[in-house]
């Protein structure tokens, strides 16, 4: 997942196939000496319990316990998806959906339930790559956004924005694994995982849904202050995070996108996004 | 940090003052056991054995409590520095002479801490002594606040400072690698100074080879960069992009190699290069 390597191990054969499910994406060909190892296993003082509490570590870190499978799978998910903004040091992470299109990319920072995943199905819809629905991955190096590219996960409010989507779905839930969310694969909507771009585009996701969707300038210098404040590592990068920033502002042309629906937000912006 | 002998600690204040935390937690990390010397019957002396561990793993055995203090510091380095990852770690000396950085990166090499002490007596300011840290964005080299780990047949060349007690033939016959004697080396007891991050304006890659006649030469565009990837310590974090940032720092510095055969004649040669280019821009 970027640069930090997990390797998983379970005593729950339903476990492992979840999360061989989940993390599909960043799977790699060969064994990472630098792997962090995520157990699943029944301690020792637990074996008694009817039923018996599994324990999620991570490292040498107790995660979770709990009995149910569901709720061990949607920790583990959550806890290695959140973990990667904080040991992976070598990218400037924001909290932000973020697509591509002709070698460009479009990134939409924004606090917690704003609406990106949901956009950024949206905009797979429409012929735009995938590159994250939940980190914008800006390499240092080179300023370009890089795909973080994660199942995307959709609650039933999402859902409802997508009708007959939740069908046609092939996440695990059909293997016993009922966790609340559901989750979709670019494929799913004909779509595919986009090469690392820069940003050409940022769009700031407002949390006004009333209206039909309009889309705002916004000053270099306003959208420079707003990619900070939406920065799970600044604290890490300091100035040269902002210089970074800056230089990724001083390229794209930002936006505040407010009101429509998820797919009225994504019609506008592929027809104003050129 | 915890011993059994509190002069090993007291040895240790000077080279860490400035990272002295007396309300630490109880995770200790390091443990040094500085044995006890004893007088055998008909009055041989046997010297304490010195032994450090870190984490239960027995890193240094020994009769030298200056070896053993630059065996603590430099795992102290591995550690602090190991999850640096927002930069690209380079093995590799720094100084900056009149405002500009040099950049040294070497395959690991027991005397780079030398030629660093040695610009550094000449007035450089000090960025590291073999680990340094470039920023991936702004260029800038970062570098240590840690005391320099001179290699102790190095300290000759030192006479200011205390020789300590002349490392036996057995050890000296120890070669290059992690067994070879250091000692830390306050860049107090050089004279010297921090610097701030600085812009690298010339790297330059030492090779030593004692004998040699020391030569400044030029160095081709893919050697400089694969022995750039050489020094590189988390290669495997950064990977093509830190190619892309060693072919852009090249690219914006004067390149040269340095063949070492006598450290005062290669810091002479180095400082030499800076003051021909005086205050003039470099590039």
């Amino acid at each position: 997942m970027l640069s930090a390597s997990y390797t998983v191990r379970s005593v729950d054969a339903a476990f492992a196939a979840a999360l061989a499910w989940h993390l599909a994406p960043f799977r790699r060909a060969s064994g990472d000496q630098h792997a962090v190892f995520v157990d699943l296993f029944v301690e020792e003082e637990d074996e008694g319990l009817q039923p018996a509490p599994r324990s999620l570590y991570r490292g040498s870190l107790l995660r979770f316990k709990h009995p149910r499978l569901e709720k061990l799978v949607g920790h583990a998910v959550w806890d290695l998806h959140a973990t990667v903004p904080k040991v992976s040091r070598d990218y400037l992470f924001l909290h932000a959906g973020s697509v591509a299109r002709d070698g460009h990319a479009l990134v939409m920072p924004a606090a917690m339930d704003a609406g990106k995943s949901s956009l950024v199905v949206a905009l797979l819809e429409l012929g735009f790559g995938y590159l994250s629905d939940e980190l914008g991955a800006i390499d240092p190096v080179t300023g370009r956004a890089c795909p973080f590219p994660k199942r995307i996960s959709l609650d039933d409010d999402a859902l409802r924005h997508f009708p007959g989507l939740g069908d046609a779905l092939v996440d695990p839930r059909e293997a016993g694994v009922s966790l609340p969310q559901r989750f979709l694969r670019p494929e799913d909507v004909g779509a595919a995982v986009a090469e690392a771009a820069p940003p050409r585009w940022i769009v700031f996701l407002g949390t006004e849904r009333s209206g039909p969707p309009r889309l705002e300038p916004v000053s270099r210098a306003d959208a420079v202050r707003r990619m900070a404040a939406n920065c799970f590592n600044l604290y890490r990068y300091q100035e040269r995070g902002v210089v970074l920033l800056t230089r990724v502002g001083h390229e794209a042309e930002a936006f505040e996108l407010r009101g429509g629906t998820p797919r009225e937000r994504a019609a506008l912006l592929a027809e104003r996004l050129t | 940090m915890r011993a059994t002998d509190s002069a090993f600690l007291e040895r240790l204040r000077a080279p860490l003052q400035g990272f002295l935390d007396e309300d630490a937690s109880d995770e200790l990390v390091f443990s040094a056991d500085c044995g006890v010397q004893r007088t055998l019957a008909g009055g041989k002396v046997v010297r304490a054995r010195n032994r450090l561990f870190v984490a239960g793993l027995k890193i240094y055995e020994g009769f030298s409590q200056d070896e053993m203090a630059g065996r603590l510091i430099s795992g102290v380095r591995d550690i602090a520095t190991r999850s640096s990852n927002e930069f690209v770690r380079i093995r590799a000396g720094g100084v900056v002479v009149s405002g500009k950085a040099i950049l040294l990166p070497s395959v690991p090499a027991p005397h780079l801490p030398a030629l660093v002490a040695l610009l550094i007596r000449s007035g450089a300011e000090y960025l590291g002594d073999e680990v340094v840290n470039l920023d991936p964005v702004m260029h800038r080299v970062h570098g240590s606040s840690l005391p320099l780990l001179l290699a102790e047949d190095d300290l000759a060349l030192f006479p200011e400072l205390d020789p300590g007690r002349e490392p036996s033939r057995r050890r000296r016959a120890a070669g290059d690698g992690a067994k070879r004697p250091r000692r830390p080396v306050r860049l107090e007891e050089l004279g010297g100074r921090r610097a701030e991050p600085t812009t690298p304006a010339r790297v330059v890659f030492p090779t030593f080879e004692a004998g040699s006649t020391t030569t400044l030469r030029p160095i081709g565009d893919a050697e400089a960069l694969f022995r750039f990837t050489q020094a590189c310590l988390n290669l495997h974090i950064w990977a093509d992009r830190a190619l892309l940032l060693f072919r852009e720092v090249l690219r914006t510095t004067r390149v040269a190699e340095l063949v070492v055969g006598s450290l005062s004649d290669g810091a002479r040669l180095l400082l030499e290069q800076m003051g021909v280019e005086g205050g003039e821009p470099v590039g």
